[in-house]
C-alpha cells in the first residue's frame, strides 16, 4: 500500500482513473501548445542598438549577408553575421526560410567558401550570447526570438511563418 | 620549382606599402589579420594496365590577410606530388613541384561589387573553382573541366552578388593581363583570356526541412591557345547544382567554337551523390570529352565516399571508359583528403 499512498501525496488518485487521464491529457496539451507557440513565434533580425555599430541592411540582402556573399555595408562597414549552433531550432527555422536550406546541407558550401578565404558566420550557443555579441560588435547582425528583444539591440526585420516583414508583428510572449 | 613572376613582385611591393603607414599600436592588429590554413590529400591507385602507386598528391598552404577592411589578401602555395611510392621507383619525390596557385588582392568597391587583382582560379563552372580534394566527391577530375579552358589566370576580375527577388545572382567578369609564365607539362597553354560567369541561386525557392542548394551557372569565355597561329576560341558553358532530399546532382557542359564558326570541341559531365547513411555517399559520374585536335574520351566513375568529419573525405572509386587519361588511369582509386 505504500506506493498507493505515495501517489495520493502526489495528488493523483489511482481509484479515480478518469481525473488522472484528463489531467495527463491537459498537461500534454499545454506542453505541446507551448512548444508549438514557441516554434511559430516570430524571429527578430537584430543589430546593435548603438547607431555607430549597427549596419544599414536592406531586407533583400539578408540571405546574401548570411551566405557571406555580401561582406560590406555602406561606406565599407564590414558585415558580421552571427549564427546560433546548427541544431538550435531558431537556426534551423532561419536557415530554411532565409537560406532555403538546412544547416546540415550547408557543410560543402562553407568548406568551399573557406577554400576561397572567407570564414562562415561566427557561431554562438545561446540567444543571450547572440544579444551580447551583436550589441557590442561593429557590423554584427543576428537573430533571436522576437520576444527576447531588449534595449541592447534593435530589431530590423521580423520573420514570421514564411514571410520576412519590416514592420513588427503582434507578439504574444506570455509563454 | 621556379615560380617568381612579375606580378608577384608587384604584389610584394603592395604588401610592403600596406605595412608602411601602420602606427605601433596598429602593428598587432596587422599581424593578427593573417590566417594560415590549407589542405592535403593522398591516394592509392591500382590501374588496370600499370603498376600501383601510393601518392601524396599535394600539401597546399593558404594564407589570408583580412582586417575587416575593404582590402584583403589571399595566397595559396602548393607543393604538388611531394612523395610517391611505386614498385619500380620505390619512395621518391621526383615529380615534386612548387606552384603558386593563387595570389591576389580583393578590394571592395561598393555594396555590390569587388575588384580582384592577381593570380586566381578562372571562374568557369563549379569544379574549377572548388577543385581541392576535400571539396569534391572523387579523386578524379572531369576531363572537360581540365582540357577545355584555362584553370587559372593572371589578371583582374570584377565580382559580386545582387538579389533578384528570392533569387541571388553572382557575377564574375574577368580579363587576363599577363600570360602564364610557368606551366606543368600536361597543361594546355592559353592567352588573351576574358569572360564572364553568371550564377543564379535558389531558383526553386524551396524552404522545406529537407531543402538544399540549387544553382544554375552560365559561362562565356574567349581565348587563344598559346600556340603560333592559334585562332580565337569562344566557349559557352552551363553548369548546375541541385540538392534534393538525399540527392546532390551536379553537371557542367561546354561547347567551343573558333571565331570563324568552326566547331572546336565539347564536353561535360553529370554526377550524382546519394546519401546512403552514416555520412556515406554513393557516387556516380558520366563524362565525355571531344577535342578536334586530340582523342575523344568517355569515362564513367562509380564509388563510395565517406565524410569522416566536415573537413575530411575518404573516397573509393572505380574508373572505366574508353580512354585512360594522365590524371587518374582506369582502375581503382582510394584517397583521403583533409582541409585544415
Amino acid at each position: 500500500m505504500q506506493w498507493q499512498a505515495m501517489y495520493h501525496y502526489a495528488g493523483w488518485s489511482l481509484g479515480g482513473g478518469r481525473p488522472l487521464l484528463i489531467g495527463l491529457l491537459l498537461a500534454y496539451l499545454s506542453l505541446t501548445m507551448a512548444s508549438a507557440s514557441e516554434d511559430s513565434r516570430p524571429i527578430a533580425v537584430i543589430v546593435s542598438a548603438q547607431p555607430s555599430l549597427a549596419p544599414a541592411v536592406h531586407v533583400d540582402d539578408l540571405s546574401l549577408i548570411f551566405w557571406r556573399k555580401k561582406l560590406f555595408a555602406m561606406h565599407g562597414q564590414p558585415l558580421r553575421p552571427v549564427n546560433l549552433s546548427s541544431e538550435h531550432p531558431l537556426r534551423v527555422r532561419f536557415s530554411q526560410q532565409i537560406l532555403r536550406s538546412s544547416p546540415k546541407s550547408q557543410v560543402s558550401y562553407w568548406n568551399g567558401l573557406y577554400f576561397h578565404g572567407v570564414q562562415p558566420p561566427f557561431t554562438v550557443q545561446s540567444e543571450e550570447a547572440m544579444i551580447r555579441y551583436v550589441a557590442e560588435t561593429d557590423g554584427a547582425i543576428g537573430y533571436i526570438d522576437a520576444c527576447h528583444v531588449d534595449d541592447r539591440i534593435k530589431a530590423l526585420f521580423w520573420l514570421t511563418a514564411g514571410k520576412l516583414a519590416t514592420d513588427s508583428p503582434a507578439l504574444h510572449c506570455e509563454n | 620549382m621556379t615560380f617568381v613572376r612579375p606580378w608577384m613582385l608587384l604584389s610584394v611591393i603592395c604588401l610592403s606599402m600596406l605595412c608602411k603607414p601602420l602606427q605601433a599600436d596598429e602593428s598587432a592588429d596587422f599581424w593578427q589579420a593573417f590566417h594560415l590554413g590549407g589542405y592535403s590529400s593522398g591516394d592509392l591507385r591500382i590501374p588496370h594496365d600499370e603498376t600501383a602507386a601510393l601518392t601524396l598528391n599535394e600539401i597546399s598552404m593558404i594564407l589570408t590577410w583580412n582586417r575587416g577592411e575593404r582590402l584583403s589578401f589571399f595566397g595559396e602555395l602548393e607543393l604538388e606530388n611531394p612523395l610517391a611510392y611505386e614498385a619500380e621507383h620505390a619512395l621518391n619525390g621526383k615529380r615534386g613541384n612548387l606552384d603558386l596557385e593563387r595570389f591576389y588582392f580583393d578590394y571592395n568597391l561598393n555594396e555590390q561589387s569587388n575588384l580582384r587583382v592577381g593570380r586566381f582560379l578562372t571562374p568557369v563552372g563549379r569544379w574549377n573553382q572548388l577543385h581541392a580534394p576535400p571539396l569534391v566527391w572523387t579523386a578524379s577530375r572531369p576531363l572537360a573541366t581540365r582540357r577545355l579552358f584555362s584553370d587559372g589566370l593572371n589578371g583582374a576580375m570584377l565580382f559580386g552578388s545582387v538579389p533578384l527577388g528570392q533569387v541571388d545572382m553572382d557575377y564574375q567578369v574577368y580579363v587576363e593581363a599577363l600570360k602564364d609564365q610557368h606551366r606543368d607539362d600536361t597543361e594546355v597553354g592559353y592567352r588573351d583570356v576574358s569572360g564572364a560567369r553568371l550564377a543564379f541561386n535558389n531558383l526553386l525557392g524551396r524552404g522545406s526541412r529537407d531543402a538544399g542548394l540549387n544553382t544554375l551557372g552560365l559561362n562565356l569565355m574567349r581565348y587563344r591557345k598559346d600556340l603560333p597561329g592559334s585562332p580565337t576560341y569562344h566557349l559557352l558553358g552551363l553548369d548546375f547544382l541541385l540538392e534534393l532530399n538525399r540527392w546532390e546532382l551536379t553537371g557542367e557542359m561546354y561547347a567551343r567554337r573558333t571565331s570563324n564558326g568552326a566547331e572546336a570541341g565539347h564536353g561535360g559531365y553529370i554526377q550524382s551523390a546519394y546519401a546512403v547513411g552514416s555520412d556515406w555517399y554513393w557516387i556516380t559520374r558520366l563524362e565525355t570529352l571531344h577535342e578536334v585536335d586530340s582523342r575523344d574520351a568517355d569515362r564513367w566513375i562509380v564509388g563510395m565516399t565517406k565524410r569522416v568529419k566536415p573537413n575530411q573525405l575518404l573516397k573509393f572509386e572505380l574508373i572505366g571508359g574508353s580512354e585512360a587519361y594522365h590524371d587518374v588511369p582506369r582502375g581503382f582509386v582510394t584517397s583521403f583528403a583533409v582541409m585544415f
